[in-house]
Parts: C-alpha cells; sequence; structure tokens
C-alpha cells in the first residue's frame, strides 16, 4: 500500500516538473516585464502563450503584453491584447483591471471620448460598485488630458473634497483666461483683451494702430474728404480692429495652453500619485 | 533492502518525468524556435520572427529561413536589409529564382528604378520561370517612370489577355498624358496677361491676373495724363512687375499642372494595382 | 485635385489589417501629457547672404509691427510673406520677387480653391514655395508625394 501512495507522490511531483517548464518562462518573462525590457518581454510572453496550450497563463500572458504595449506606446496592439485577456478570463477581478487598463491606454492615446464613454459604462455597472473611486480618478484623468479642467475638478472632488488634482484641476481652472470675456472687451475697447491677458506690449500695439487709423478717418470726414475717409476706415480701420480681436482672442488661447501645459508638466515629473 | 528500493524510486521518477516533460529541451530547443517563429510569421510580427529565425541559423543552414527573413525586411519596409538579403540567396538551389524575384520586387516596392532597370540589363542570368514576372514587374513601373513609354506589343507580350485589356487603359492614358507646355503658357501670358493661366485652366487666377494689370496700367497712364509723374512711374512699375510675375507663374503654373496630372495618374495605378493584387504577396506560400 | 481619399484609403488599409507594427526593436516610449502649442511665427534673422538679411529683418519688422495686429487675412500657408521669405531663400531674390508677385495675384483671385488647393492643418490652402521653383516634373512629384506620407 505504501509503495503505492510513493508512486503516487513521486508521479505529481514528476507532473509539476514538467509543468515548471511553463511557470518557469512565465518567471523569465515576468522577470523582464518587471526590469522594464518590454519588447522582451513580449516576446517571451508570446512564446509562452503559444506553447501554454491549456491557457493556464493565457490571461497574465494577455494583460501583460497589453501593458507592455503600452509602456512602448503601441497603444492599439495594448487595447487588442486586453482586450483579449479579458475574454480569457472569468475571474471578475482580474476583468476589472484590464477593463481600467484599456481606459488608460484610451486616455494615454488621447482618445479621450472612448475613455469617457467606457467609464460611464462601467459606471452603471453594478460589478464596478466597489470601484466607484477608479472611476472617477480615471475621469478626471481623461477630462484633464483633454483640457477640460473643471469637469476634472468635479470628477475628483467625487473621490474627496481635498483630493490633490481635484486642488489642482480647480486651480487650473481658475487660472485660464476666458477667452469670450478678452474678446467682448477687445470689441469694447481695443487692446484691452491683451491687457487683461498680460500682454501689454500688443495691447498697446494694437490701441495705438486703432487710435491712428481712426483718427485718420474722423479727420477726413473733418476736412469733407469723405472718399480718404471711407477708404482709410474700411481698408485699414476695420482690418487693425478686426485684427485686434483676433489677436486678443490667440493670445488668450495661448496663454490658457500655456497654463494647462505647465499643469500636465507637473503631472508627467512631479506628480506621484497614479498615473496612466 | 532499503538501497534497491531507493534505486528504483529513482529509476521510476526519472521515468515518469521524461513522459511528462515531452519537450526536454524546452521552448528553446531549435524546433521549438522554429514553430514560434512561424507563428510569429504568420501573425505579421515579423520583427520578433526575424529574431527566431536567426537564432536558428547559428546552428544551421537553411534556406527557406534566410528567404523568410528577407520577405519579412521587405514587410517591414526595410528595403535595404531586404534586398542584401534577398542578394545573399541568389546562389541557392531552392530559392535562387524566388529571391532574385522578389530582390526586384523589393526595388520595385521602394522606387528604385533606376537601379531595377541596370540590374535586369546586366543580369544575363535570369531563369525563364521568373522572366515573365520579372518583365511585367519591370513594365508596371515603366508606366510610374518619366521615361517615355515602349510601343504596345513590347509592354503588352509579358501580360496575359485579362490584363491586357485591364492595363490598357493605363497605357492608352500614360501615353497621352494631358501635359501643358510651360514655355506656351509663358508666351500666352506675355501676349495678353493671364491667358497662359487660362490655358493651364487655372480660370480665376488668369481672370485676376488680367484685371490687375489691367487697372495697375489704367492707373499709370491716367497718372502720366494728369501729369502725376512720380505716382505715374510708381504704377508703372507694378504693372511691369505684375505682368513679369504673371509671367513666370504661368509656366510655373503649367509645371504644377504637370506634375498633378502625373500624381493622379500614379495614384489611380496605385489603387488599381493594389486592388488587383498582381503581386499577391509570397508569405501566402508559407501562411495558410 | 489630388485624389485624397484614395491616398488616405492606401495608407490605412494595411494598419487596419495589422494593428500598429513594430519595424524596430523599441524602447519605452516616453509619455508626454502637454497638449500640442500652435506653431509661432518666427522671428529669425537669416545670415546665409545679402538679400536673405534684408528680407528677413524687413520680416521681422513687418510681423512684429504690422502682422500680429492686422488679422489673420491670408488664406494660405505658408502665409504671403513667409512665403517670400522662403522663395528668396530656396532661389534667389528675382525669381523670389516673381513669385511673389504670382502669389500675391493668386491671393486677389476670389474664386481661388475649388480645384488647386489641398487643405493644410492649419485649415488653410496648403501653397508651398516649392510648387512655383520651376522644377522639374519628377522632383516635384517626388517633392508632393513626400509630402502626402
Amino acid at each position: 500500500m505504501k509503495k503505492y501512495i510513493y508512486i503516487l507522490i513521486l508521479f505529481f511531483c514528476s507532473v509539476s516538473f514538467s509543468n515548471d517548464e511553463l511557470a518557469r518562462q512565465y518567471e523569465y518573462a515576468d522577470k523582464l516585464f518587471n526590469d522594464q525590457n518590454y519588447f522582451e518581454a513580449i516576446t517571451e510572453f508570446k512564446r509562452l502563450s503559444f506553447f501554454d496550450e491549456k491557457n493556464v497563463y493565457a490571461y497574465e500572458s494577455n494583460y501583460k503584453i497589453g501593458i507592455a504595449y503600452k509602456y512602448g506606446g503601441f497603444y492599439d496592439n495594448s487595447v487588442f491584447y486586453l482586450s483579449h485577456a479579458i475574454r480569457t478570463t472569468e475571474n471578475i477581478d482580474e476583468r476589472i483591471q484590464a477593463e481600467f487598463q484599456i481606459v488608460r491606454c484610451n486616455i494615454l492615446r488621447k482618445t479621450t471620448d472612448r475613455a469617457l464613454q467606457l467609464l460611464s459604462q462601467m459606471e452603471k455597472d453594478s460589478v464596478y460598485s466597489n470601484h466607484q473611486n477608479e472611476i472617477h480618478y480615471w475621469k478626471g484623468w481623461s477630462y484633464m488630458i483633454s483640457d477640460r479642467w473643471d469637469s476634472a475638478a468635479e470628477s475628483f472632488a467625487n473621490i474627496s473634497d481635498d483630493h490633490e488634482l481635484k486642488i489642482l484641476s480647480e486651480q487650473v481652472s481658475n487660472d485660464k483666461y476666458s477667452v469670450t470675456f478678452a474678446r467682448v472687451i477687445s470689441y469694447i475697447l481695443p487692446g484691452a483683451g491683451q491687457f487683461y491677458t498680460g500682454n501689454y506690449l500688443s495691447g498697446l500695439m494694437s490701441l495705438a494702430w486703432n487710435v491712428l487709423w481712426g483718427y485718420l478717418t474722423i479727420n477726413s470726414f473733418i476736412e469733407n474728404r469723405a472718399f480718404d475717409g471711407v477708404a482709410i476706415g474700411s481698408l485699414l480701420w476695420l482690418r487693425f480692429y478686426r485684427g485686434n480681436i483676433q489677436n486678443a482672442e490667440k493670445l488668450a488661447v495661448q496663454k490658457n495652453i500655456e497654463i494647462a501645459n505647465t499643469a500636465l508638466l507637473y503631472l508627467m515629473e512631479n506628480y506621484r500619485g497614479e498615473k496612466p | 533492502m532499503n538501497s534497491p528500493l531507493i534505486t528504483r524510486f529513482i529509476f521510476l521518477f526519472v521515468f515518469l518525468s521524461l513522459i511528462n516533460a515531452q519537450d526536454k529541451n524546452g521552448y528553446f530547443s531549435l524546433e521549438n524556435r522554429l514553430k514560434f517563429g512561424n507563428f510569429l510569421f504568420c501573425k505579421g510580427d515579423y520583427i520578433r520572427a526575424i529574431d527566431e529565425y536567426n537564432f536558428v541559423l547559428t546552428k544551421q543552414n537553411n534556406d527557406t529561413l534566410k528567404f523568410k527573413i528577407a520577405l519579412a525586411y521587405q514587410k517591414l519596409e526595410r528595403y535595404d536589409e531586404s534586398e542584401n538579403s534577398f542578394k545573399e540567396l541568389f546562389t541557392s538551389q531552392q530559392f535562387g529564382s524566388e529571391a532574385k524575384f522578389e530582390y526586384f520586387k523589393t526595388l520595385y516596392l521602394s522606387d528604385k528604378f533606376e537601379t531595377m532597370h541596370k540590374r535586369i540589363a546586366d543580369d544575363s542570368f535570369i531563369e525563364s520561370s521568373i522572366s515573365d514576372k520579372l518583365k511585367r514587374l519591370y513594365n508596371l513601373k515603366h508606366l510610374y517612370s518619366s521615361k517615355s513609354i515602349e510601343d504596345s506589343s513590347k509592354f503588352f507580350q509579358p501580360f496575359n489577355q485579362n490584363e491586357s485589356i485591364e492595363l490598357l487603359k493605363f497605357y492608352v492614358r500614360k501615353q497621352n498624358l494631358d501635359n501643358k507646355s510651360p514655355a506656351l503658357a509663358a508666351v500666352l501670358s506675355a501676349i495678353i496677361p493671364g491667358l497662359g493661366k487660362v490655358y493651364t485652366e487655372n480660370y480665376g487666377d488668369g481672370i485676376t491676373a488680367f484685371l490687375l494689370t489691367g487697372v495697375l496700367t489704367f492707373l499709370a497712364i491716367d497718372n502720366f495724363n494728369a501729369d502725376h509723374n512720380f505716382r505715374g512711374w510708381l504704377f508703372t512699375t507694378l504693372a511691369a512687375y505684375f505682368y513679369a510675375g504673371n509671367i513666370y507663374g504661368s509656366a510655373a503654373s503649367a509645371v504644377l499642372f504637370n506634375a498633378n496630372v502625373r500624381m493622379n495618374f500614379d495614384s489611380d495605378l496605385t489603387l488599381f494595382l493594389n486592388k488587383n493584387n498582381h503581386f499577391s504577396s509570397n508569405s501566402n506560400l508559407f501562411c495558410k | 485635385m489630388i485624389n485624397k481619399n484614395v491616398i488616405v484609403i492606401i495608407f490605412l488599409f494595411p494598419l487596419l489589417l495589422f494593428g500598429q507594427v513594430e519595424t524596430n526593436k523599441w524602447q519605452t516610449h516616453k509619455i508626454d501629457y502637454q497638449l500640442s502649442v500652435p506653431q509661432k511665427k518666427e522671428y529669425i534673422l537669416n545670415t546665409a547672404n545679402l538679400s536673405t538679411v534684408v528680407i528677413s529683418s524687413a520680416q521681422i519688422v513687418y510681423y512684429s509691427l504690422f502682422s500680429e495686429y492686422d488679422g489673420d487675412n491670408c488664406p494660405f500657408h505658408p502665409s504671403c510673406s513667409a512665403f517670400f521669405v522662403e522663395a528668396v531663400e530656396r532661389t534667389n531674390i528675382l525669381q523670389g520677387s516673381l513669385m511673389f508677385a504670382d502669389r500675391f495675384t493668386r491671393d486677389m483671385n476670389f474664386f481661388k480653391g475649388y480645384h488647386s488647393y489641398s487643405i493644410h492643418s492649419t485649415g488653410k490652402f496648403f501653397d508651398p514655395v516649392y510648387n512655383y521653383e520651376l522644377l522639374p516634373t519628377k522632383n516635384l512629384v517626388e517633392l508632393k508625394k513626400s509630402e502626402n506620407e
């Protein structure tokens, strides 16, 4: 009797010995992955899933290939392998993990509309009830990347009122200039929009041109040179008046991009929390 | 009593392990690397397939793999590497003529028409099995080139009847490409400002040029008549400047017209060739 | 005039089939969250030779005094002044001036754009200098093809 038990034990030992090959391959690929050697890691994970006929490691290899592609900037491939990973697993947690990674790929790919669409679907799904904070977090990121900072602030506020990124987003949306306001005040007083955005030299130049052409136009009418007045008024004054409004708008947009980029640069280089 | 039992156990253990672990050499055995490489190749992951094949080639000589590597480089549009890899296979028994054809196809794909022309002329060892295929390739490339086209009997000789009918319309179109002469455009614009632009089918630009030079000339004459000499000369200079500019512009617009005609022809031809897949890829040979 | 759709289809087709193809071994991709900054006008003094010095300094004065403030009037990319400077740089002062006169005339045309020009990413008519350099057809076709890619 003892003999048979021994033999049985030995048999299982040897089975695990052959499965070792898969496990060893997984460890090897995973080591490459952890060493951030992502190109090679993809090769080895692909090798693993090629020989893994029983799909023991199907989820892990597809998931990690997806993540490695993400680090390489191949977001389409990444989404492809992550969706594949979802299809190979029944485990809810694993699926959710891959779903979130797909969202993050979309954020990085700057297809934030798609990311937001996926997140809203997840929000309605009861499966994700324990993950609401994570959903809000990535919604906030999608908004930040697509330059919609007040929506971002709202999303982060759902997590906590003093969330670091909520404060940042609020600050950015407060710091931003209103493009419409810059336009409107430039309609009223040429150069005012440029002053509002802090471009004093441009403001002065715009004002000066408009004063010059305005003076010449009005002066022509006063001196009864109506033709000159119409010519200068329509060809030059109007041109510079319109130009002033466009200039104010352009400078406001430029300033806003600068402000947003400062914040995004901070996120890139100094932010310590989880990034897509 | 004990020691034979242990020996027996050890023997059993090794035996059972062998049964379970068929791939004794593991996933990195030559055979397995080859299998994996083939899988990658057919999945279109050429860059990794090349790595696997190259490893196998360090251990054994295999022309199929060399050929597939060259094909993979061609697919990746790394044409220089592809060319060199195909060149090495020219002497291969199994793939010699195929490699030669693929080599010329690489030249075709990388737009090296001159080299292709020269090599085909120099090479006296082109097997008859590929010479027709090659001629077809060459003649098609000819349609893209700016050289004048061969006469029709020579051009259509390597194609079968259906292909000839399809290609006839491109051949005729190529022969009668609607070209405008820059010199004629310039002369026309010198006679009547803007006429050259009308000739190159830029009607709006032609009328504008005519009006612009006309108004400036009128202003010049008007000012001279009113004894405003300075203004007269100013407008004369401007009129002369735009007159000259229009002559130059008409010639330039004829050149541009010709370039656009060529571009349209080339893109139509490319679309036609892609759709009809006259040179369906060789990877079908290796993948189902 | 060039059928853009054709070109788009040709380039999209392989993408749809194979996803993103890795053509080389790659390293980790540097992620950039930042928004793309619209191209600013260049204020560079070109000291290649006398005529370019004159032209480019005139351009700087023109930009900083007038162009910024009289609105966005040029329907072309590159803008008329940039076209002039580039034309002089690529050819010579005489040919450049003639090219500029021609550009100016085309700018005056009310019905422009219905056939000859493709649309640049800035939303303007793309009208590059090399189109008017009187290059041999073959070279011009090559330049135009590389621009499409």
